[in-house]
């Protein structure tokens, strides 16, 4: 598997010269207390953050030229906790996810598979669907853009630990199917790596 | 009375059409655009200009094109660069609506002009009621142009970006989508629509390069009213202006625009959350 993800030197809110590299299939925790810039991070790799790199490549391409939205196009997704549209119904959520919907084993079939409430509850505003479907809303829309490298913002948090090991669960499985991945917080017992920033 | 009803009806139109760009335009930028009015009465000069030279249907079609490019243009140039503070882009849309109103007087001259066509004076007879074809014609635009951006909003792929940029800009980037291409579309849409109304306004009667003041004035009571970028609301909201400025102005002419402003007042009074947040 090749390699996805390059950093070289990053500097990013509190995060200074910050080495990473990550390949397809590797799931990547970050950990270290709040503050230390997990968030900051992934915001700085999908390009909604002001980052500086000595190098930063995705795919042998460069990122450093690429703004946010041409990152979305090149297979980076971004799930946030809170990242939903309130005043557009859940459907409307998927289909901005749809948009880029780049060759890949995710299609709302299977999205709606994995999270039944998001087929039924289509019409609803996401302002008024719960905490946990928020955070599904989320990742089965990130999914939907079929991304090389998703970047997973403290999704499981506050959800019941059932939601939350189902969440994790998902997590896996993408791994295994090749894609990259980086979570901000501690994962269960797993395959992947962590990496403590506070000691990075 | 009847007809004085079904004349409030028809002028509602009109208001609809001048409310719709500025409700789309705050609904989705934030923005109070204080020169929709001088660039709507601009829409009906240039249509005024053209009409000597070019078929009436061809003006009607081409204003609103060039007035798309100049809206465009005006965000990604000029509105874009001051966005953020809600303060700084009003202040320069106030500033531009000077200069287009100077520019207008200057080129055309103070004096009232209308756009005089056979159907101008035309009336339509419906129900034993006597009802001009021009306005009838507007009000007619104006349910098509608000279900046509109803229609753009909730069930396109363009709309979803435009709503979804109206609740968070930043965030649309993850999508794959340009806030700012989307702002600058938007304001091309809003101007275009402004040009419309100054159109059908210079149809039905004169207007003069100091008009864009009064109709600004009747755009952010459409938009108030009904509540900033809720654009049924907003119909409903003109239909109602439209309906108490016919009646005022046959029982109680010498109070103008006064009991159009007192509803203003009674629905801000009763509805705050309508008002502009």
């Amino acid at each position: 598997m090749g390699e996805v993800l390059h950093i070289k030197g990053l500097t990013a809110g509190a995060l200074t010269g910050l080495n990473l590299t990550l390949t397809a299939g590797e799931c990547l925790a970050l950990t270290g207390p709040r503050g230390v810039g997990k968030s900051t991070l992934l915001r700085g790799i999908a390009g909604l953050a002001p980052t500086k790199a000595e190098a930063m490549r995705f795919q042998a391409r460069d990122l450093l030229t690429l703004d946010a939205a041409a990152r979305a196009r090149a297979g980076i997704a971004l799930c946030a906790e809170g990242g939903i549209f309130a005043t557009l119904t859940v459907a409307e959520n998927l289909a901005l996810g749809a948009r880029l919907a780049r060759p890949g084993p995710w299609t709302p079939k299977r999205v709606w598979a994995l999270f039944p409430d998001l087929r039924t509850l289509g019409h609803r505003p996401a302002a008024r669907i719960s905490g946990g479907q928020a955070q599904m809303l989320t990742l089965g829309r990130a999914l939907l853009a079929n991304p090389a490298l998703l970047l997973v913002d403290e999704v499981t948090t506050g959800l019941s630990p059932l939601v939350a090991g189902q969440i994790h669960q998902v997590l896996d499985v993408l791994a295994s199917e090749g894609m990259a991945l980086i979570v901000a917080g501690a994962l269960p017992n797993g395959r992947h790596r962590s990496l403590n920033l506070e000691a990075a | 009375m009847t007809e004085t009803l079904a004349n409030g009806l028809l002028l509602g139109g009109l208001y609809a059409l001048f409310g719709l760009g500025l409700s789309l335009c705050f609904g989705v930028m934030r923005v109070a655009q204080l020169a929709h009015g001088d660039l709507a009465i601009a829409g009906a000069f240039a249509a005024l200009a053209l009409s000597d030279h070019l078929p009436l249907w061809v003006v009607l079609a081409l204003v609103p094109v060039l007035a798309f490019g100049l809206g465009w243009a005006l965000q990604r140039w000029l509105l874009d660069r001051v966005m953020g503070d809600p303060m700084r882009p009003m202040l320069v849309s106030f500033g531009l609506s000077v200069v287009v109103q100077t520019l207008l007087e200057q080129a055309f001259g103070p004096g009232a002009r209308g756009l005089q066509t056979q159907a101008s004076t035309a009336a339509v007879s419906l129900g034993g009621l006597s009802l001009g074809l021009v306005p009838l014609a507007t009000l007619g635009l104006a349910v098509g142009l608000f279900a046509a951006t109803w229609g753009l909003l909730h069930h396109s792929d363009r709309g979803r970006v435009i709503r979804a940029t109206a609740e968070n800009a930043r965030a649309v980037a993850l999508f794959g989508a340009d806030a700012g291409r989307v702002r600058s579309w938007v304001m091309g849409l809003s101007v275009a629509l402004a040009a419309v109304a100054g159109i059908a306004l210079a149809l039905r009667g004169a207007v003069t390069p100091f008009a864009g003041g009064e109709r600004l004035l009747i755009a952010f009571q459409v938009a108030v009213i009904g509540g900033m970028g809720r654009l049924w609301a907003n119909f409903a909201g003109a239909l109602a202006l439209g309906l108490i400025h016919a009646v005022s102005f046959r029982l109680d002419p010498g109070a103008g625009l006064l009991y159009g402003h007192l509803l203003l007042v009674a629905v801000l009074l009763l509805r705050p959350e309508g008002a502009p947040r």
